[in-house]
């Protein structure tokens, strides 16, 4: 809603600046997104008389004309100070109030004795344009005449458009910017639904200001309506005989009301009523279309005017659509209906889609003789469906889905046909159908004023809130006093233009509007203390961003969501579970159509993101969900549970002086992986072979986490733990993590070696340990001994550790992998490891016995259950 | 013998006086202190002495031993202070060469301002919870005074995957959520962090962002608690000078519902363009509990009140680090993220 400062004032008195006008409403809640000035740069285009005007020699489009621009008047006064008029001359012998300017223009609608607005060299047009002297095939030209759009927004003439002619009784040499009210400000209003029904119109913001200023709401000056026009108790009732209204549908039209006008004039509207609607953003279309829409910014109520002679049967019929009934709405677009839809017929056929957009085929034309004006309430719901179902949304269907004054519709019928005949658009016939249910009585509600204090934090008397409540038009019908002041309510009517107000709760809100929300003094809450500690998963999170982002990984933030293709890029077979997805129904773009069930795509669309920017060396992390539906489509809601990411390429550590530069590989991830299962405490998890599609079928491991209750007692270290000879028991799935499989890779235009991991963090958290438990350290010596072999590849560490474990027994406290070597004097298939093995008791000093008896313990099982070739 | 005894001292001074190396003191120590040395020779003439005499030269022989020991050990000692000096001005390096670097990665900014949050709201006695992010329309609408139709719905732009269920388009759902699983426990106290997703996008507007939900219903709260809470974390959050301001707005599960504005956290109030000259910026949306979703949550409006707040965490991570896009949010372009590397929660 754009509200001209000016036009406001004729409303309602006050004493405010624009600025502070916007600001003191916007504290109310009606909230000023902008104040702008009109004028956008008008500086010195003054009104001129056409004395005469020829066609320019050897051209067949342009014009010269001899205009009267005044010579003591307007900006030409000061011709040679100012420079605005510049060029300006008197002609010899000519009035001393005359000055003549020689102008050339393009436009033919201009005619001799015309008033129209020129701009001499040097005046401004809007956009920062100066005027300039000027030649056309020799002949000097002093300037420019103005279209509208020129003085308006400083483009060039509109399609079509002619000179803007002024009124023949506009003064030669006045101010243009004057004559057309542009030393205005608008207000644009951005308001929340609850106040449209009360302030998407110039009166209703007006009260606004009546109440705020402490006048009230009585103070508005609502412009009068003849008495003769449009009423329905009058004498004549020409209108009852020429029509005829018919309601079918009274819960979602309970009223209607129905003026008409004869002896229609359709042309343009005078210039005062264009420049209003154009203030107000709405393009000028002609006399009668203009009216409604003025009075609509008026007074809110949305008009219709059809051409009576298409009316078949002059009858008015509002009704449900029929199922498969067509209309072509006023926009221009064909319109299947259905029985969902309200339209207002005629006897034959739909004329507009009720509360939405007219019908073309009773569009008022300039051939139009009579017209009839529909003025109607439609409750919101209905209007509501429809606008949505047919995507259709009018300034119209906004206004009546939001919730109008039920009452206000006859009067605004009224006011609209006088102006329309105070305008010289046609003659009000006398009469009105007001069809409908009868008006609607005044809601009320009670306040109870020491539940108000105490929701709102204040001290407020009966009679403040009263006043309060008055100032904004709303009627105090009892006033109670209890025994105390305390027990005082006050019983209140709501007039039928705030349909955004109810129950008790919104006059609370009305009082604490008109008190100031300022004015509510700052307390905290007085009840009993409460002691808040994060929950375990919330600490043990943040211990993993932190471990992570030590480590080097930068935390991402990715969306929910991806494009239908991206399991296809990523190489998810059709019966993957992953393609059980979550559609959105109206994703803003593709990429948003289905909730992801892996956090891959995020991820390495992030890799891609720097890859594609010469940034090749990054980590990432992120925590955060998958949705995993019970059902597709989802009849009830999804699982939602948590992910560890990891995604890394390029270099751990660059090249320096210091030392050659570290590629990421798979054990830098299978290390972060290592690190955030140690950090968090996880006992016996362990990663073994494994196969995922996205990524190398032989470097990808699957986590491990064991069943819980089962965890292993032993250590923690990385590929130090075991739980028995089978990894599956007691043992579950908990993720993935690998190098990315080389087309994949190829798709996301990614490099060779990117690694990633996937993790069940709901199942890793739940391993967590949440309390340290010292154990005490370790006082009898231990020894170390080294051990090497060779052995074929094909036996993994895991298998190697646990043959080492189970013979070492308790003695065995720590082992370390400290060497490992291929080629050379091995044999190809196979592999020389080093370990280095610790021995120690808690209770004792082993003897060098106890220590050999385990090592060749340990020595024969490597032997026996791997083929284990010793070699120290 | 007393003579040739002083003789060896004098010789011993001497050479090690002389000597440069840790070889030639041990040459002097096996010349006249060895099986073979000086001393020896001169103690083996103690059997011509005269019996009284032995005592005495004996112990100036002892004496005389302890001397050489003691001058050797000095000398060695300062050998090696010695070896050990020139072996410390020989290792010095150049301490401005670049250090060997070690990983440093960062936090998210959106994590940064969450956890800051999250530490202002716990200390105020605040519990934390999340819900689910895809919500039915009751727990996201109905249960909020949002019935279908009503045209607040407009307001939140919404995905919707089937009829019933939705991305939320809020944490809201979240105060019913909690107050039905404590109902009619007071007081309650909590927040309720999470992504919540609207049909909008740009400069300003993501299509995914986070929200942080706040929620307490006890007796007798009111409007003025709730912008004595708010002013604590926005002092908390933006420093102790700043002001907050409500103004009246809509949201169908407040009332009164507000939008809170602190002042300029730029030219402090004054007016910039940050603030469009206002001294203000918005910040969130807040009001006390609608009695509706007092009564859905299971408290009785009649004896229980309540205030909620809704703050965009986007928006306060602009303000507060100057981001002037939302989207840079979510590139995660690794020249954005590292900026705030060491920032920790
Ligand atoms: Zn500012």
């Amino acid at each position: 809603m754009r509200v001209s400062y000016h036009w406001l004032k004729e409303f309602v008195d006050f004493d405010l600046t624009p600025q502070d006008l916007a600001q003191r409403l916007t504290l109310r809640g009606v909230s000023v997104e902008t104040v702008e000035q009109v004028n956008r740069g008008l500086e010195g285009v003054v009104a001129g008389r056409v004395e005469s005007i020829e066609r320019l020699p050897e051209s067949d489009h342009l014009w010269v004309a001899q205009v009267n621009v005044g010579g003591n008047t307007g900006v030409g006064a000061d011709a040679g100070e100012s420079g605005a008029g510049r060029g300006a001359k008197s002609r010899g012998g000519g009035n001393l109030k005359d000055r003549f300017l020689q102008i050339v223009t393009g436009a033919d609608n201009v005619r001799a004795g015309d008033i129209v607005p020129v701009a001499p060299p040097g005046s401004k047009l809007p956009g920062e344009r100066v005027m300039e002297r000027a030649e056309f095939r020799g002949v000097v030209s002093e300037g420019m005449l103005c279209a509208l759009t020129e003085i308006m927004e400083g483009k060039g003439h509109a399609e079509g458009e002619g000179i803007l002619i002024l009124p023949p009784d506009t003064p030669v040499g006045a101010d243009v910017a004057d004559v057309l009210g542009l030393n205005d400000w608008v207000l644009e209003l951005e308001l929340t639904p609850n106040y449209a029904s009360h302030c998407l119109s110039m009166i209703g913001v007006a009260r606004e200001v009546a109440a705020m200023v402490g006048l009230g709401a009585d103070a508005v000056r609502i412009p009068g309506v003849p008495d003769a026009i449009g009423n329905p108790n009058a004498g004549k009732q020409e209108v009852r005989s020429l029509a005829k209204v018919d309601v079918d549908d009274l819960d979602r039209c309970p009223r209607y009301a129905a003026l008409m006008l004869s002896d229609v004039k359709v042309g343009p509207s005078p210039l005062w009523l264009q420049m209003r609607l154009l203030v107000a953003g709405i393009r000028p279309h002609s006399n009668v279309v203009d009216v409604t829409n003025l009075i609509m910014l008026e007074c809110g109520q949305p008009l219709h005017a059809f051409d009576y002679d298409t009316l078949a049967g002059y009858r008015v019929i509002v009704r449900k659509a029929r199922e498969g009934e067509r209309l072509v709405t006023l926009d221009g677009k064909e319109r299947e209906l259905d029985p969902e839809v309200l339209v207002i017929a005629d006897q034959e056929k739909a004329v507009g889609l009720a509360g939405v957009m007219g019908g073309q085929n009773t569009e008022v034309s300039d051939a139009t003789k009579t017209i009839l004006l529909e003025s109607a309430h439609f409750t919101p719901v209905g209007i509501r469906r429809t606008a949505v179902k047919l995507g259709l949304f009018s300034d119209a269907s906004s206004r009546f889905s939001k919730g109008l004054d039920p009452n206000g519709n006859l009067w605004a019928a009224r006011r609209a046909i006088a102006l329309m005949a105070q305008i010289g658009a046609g003659t009000a016939v006398p009469g009105a159908i007001d069809a409908g249910v009868a008006a609607y009585p005044p809601k009320r509600a009670r306040l109870r004023i020491r539940r108000m204090n105490t929701l709102l934090g204040t001290r407020i008397s009966r009679d403040q809130a009263a006043g309060y409540l008055e100032r904004l038009g709303l009627r105090v019908v009892e006033a109670a006093g209890g025994a105390t002041r305390d027990d005082n309510v006050l019983e209140v009517e709501i007039p039928s233009r705030r349909p955004d107000l109810d129950g008790e709760i919104d006059l609370v809100e009305e009082v604490a509007r008109e008190h100031g929300y300022n004015r509510i003094a700052v307390t905290l809450p007085s009840g009993k203390l409460t002691a808040a500690r994060r929950s375990p998963n919330d600490r043990l999170t943040r211990t993993v961003r932190g471990l992570l982002a030590g480590a080097g990984y930068h935390e991402a933030l990715t969306y929910s969501w991806h494009h239908p293709d991206i399991l296809d890029k990523l190489g998810f077979p059709a019966d993957a579970t992953e393609r059980r997805q979550i559609a959105v129904k109206n994703p803003m773009t593709e990429d948003g159509r289905l909730l992801r069930t892996t956090i891959l795509p995020g991820l390495l669309g992030g890799l891609a993101y720097n890859a594609a920017r010469k940034v090749s060396d990054v980590r990432l992390f992120e925590v955060t969900r998958v949705f995993v539906p019970k059902q597709v489509p989802p009849t009830e809601l999804p699982r939602e549970p948590m992910r560890l990411g990891l995604a890394s390429m390029g270099q751990m550590r660059p090249k320096t002086w210091a030392g050659p530069a570290e590629e990421t590989d798979f054990y830098a991830l299978s290390g972060a992986v290592g690190l955030v299962l140690d950090g968090l405490g996880v006992k016996g998890w362990r990663l073994e072979a494994g196969r995922h599609p996205s990524l190398h079928p032989g470097r990808t491991a699957r986590l491990l986490l064991p069943v819980i209750g089962a965890a292993g007692p032993t250590g923690t270290t990385a590929g130090a733990t075991g739980t028995g000879a089978d990894g599956m028991v007691g043992m579950v799935d908990a993720g993935y993590l690998g190098e990315l499989h080389p087309l994949v890779a190829e798709r996301y235009d990614l490099p060779a070696r990117v690694y990633v991991a996937e993790l069940d963090f709901t199942a890793i958290l739940e391993r967590a340990r949440l309390d340290v438990r010292f154990e005490p350290v370790p006082r009898h010596p231990a020894v170390a001994r080294d051990l090497a072999f060779v052995v074929d590849k094909a036996v993994t560490q895991d298998r190697l550790v646990d043959s080492m474990r189970r013979a070492g027994g308790e003695l065995l406290a720590e082992l370390r992998l400290f060497d490992l070597y291929e080629g050379g004097a091995v044999r190809a298939g196979s592999h020389s490891l080093a370990y280095t093995l610790v021995y120690r008791a808690p209770d004792r000093t082993l003897t060098d016995a106890e220590v050999a008896e385990a090592h060749d313990r340990v020595r024969a099982a490597l032997a026996k259950e791997c083929g284990a070739e010793l070699r120290s | 013998m007393e003579e040739r005894l002083a003789a060896l001292l004098a010789t011993a001074r001497q050479r090690l006086a002389a000597a440069r190396s840790e070889d030639e003191v041990r040459q002097v120590q096996v010349d006249l202190l060895g099986r073979k040395g000086e001393l020896t020779a001169i103690l083996r003439g103690m059997g011509a002495l005269a019996e009284s005499e032995r005592p005495r030269l004996g112990k100036l022989a002892n004496e005389t031993r302890e001397a050489v020991e003691a001058l050797v050990a000095g000398k060695q000692a300062e050998l090696a202070r010695g070896a050990l000096d020139r072996r410390l001005v020989e290792e010095a390096i150049d301490v401005t060469l670049p250090g060997k670097p070690l990983p440093s990665g960062s936090l998210h900014p959106i994590t940064l301002v969450l956890e800051e949050l999250k530490d202002v709201f716990l200390g105020m006695g605040y519990d934390i919870a999340e819900g689910p992010e895809v919500e039915t329309d009751w727990y996201n609408f109905e249960a909020l005074n949002i019935p279908k139709d009503h045209p607040a719905r407009e307001m939140q732009d919404t995905f919707f995957i089937t009829d019933e269920i939705l991305l939320r388009t809020h944490t809201s759902p979240m105060q019913i959520r909690y107050m039905q699983r404590v109902a009619p426990e007071v007081p309650l106290r909590a927040v309720f962090p999470g992504h919540v997703y609207r049909r909008d996008e740009d400069a300003t507007h993501s299509p995914m962002f986070t929200q942080l939900e706040i929620l307490a219903v006890d007796r007798n709260i009111s409007m003025g608690d709730l912008k004595g809470t708010l002013l604590t974390f926005a002092r908390q959050l933006f420093g102790p000078d700043r002001q907050i301001r409500l103004r009246p707005s809509y949201f169908p599960f407040t009332e009164p519902s507000a939008e809170v504005d602190v002042s300029c956290i730029f030219c402090n109030g004054a007016g910039c363009r940050a603030c469009k000259g206002t001294g203000w910026l918005e910040i969130l949306g807040a009001g006390m509990v609608h009695p509706r979703v007092l009564a859905t949550g299971g408290y009785d409006p009649e004896k229980y009140s309540g205030f909620a707040a809704g703050l965009g965490l986007e928006r306060i991570t602009m303000l507060k680090y100057g981001f002037s896009d939302m989207r840079d949010l979510f590139t995660n372009d690794l020249r954005v993220l590292s900026q705030f590397k060491g920032v920790r929660a």
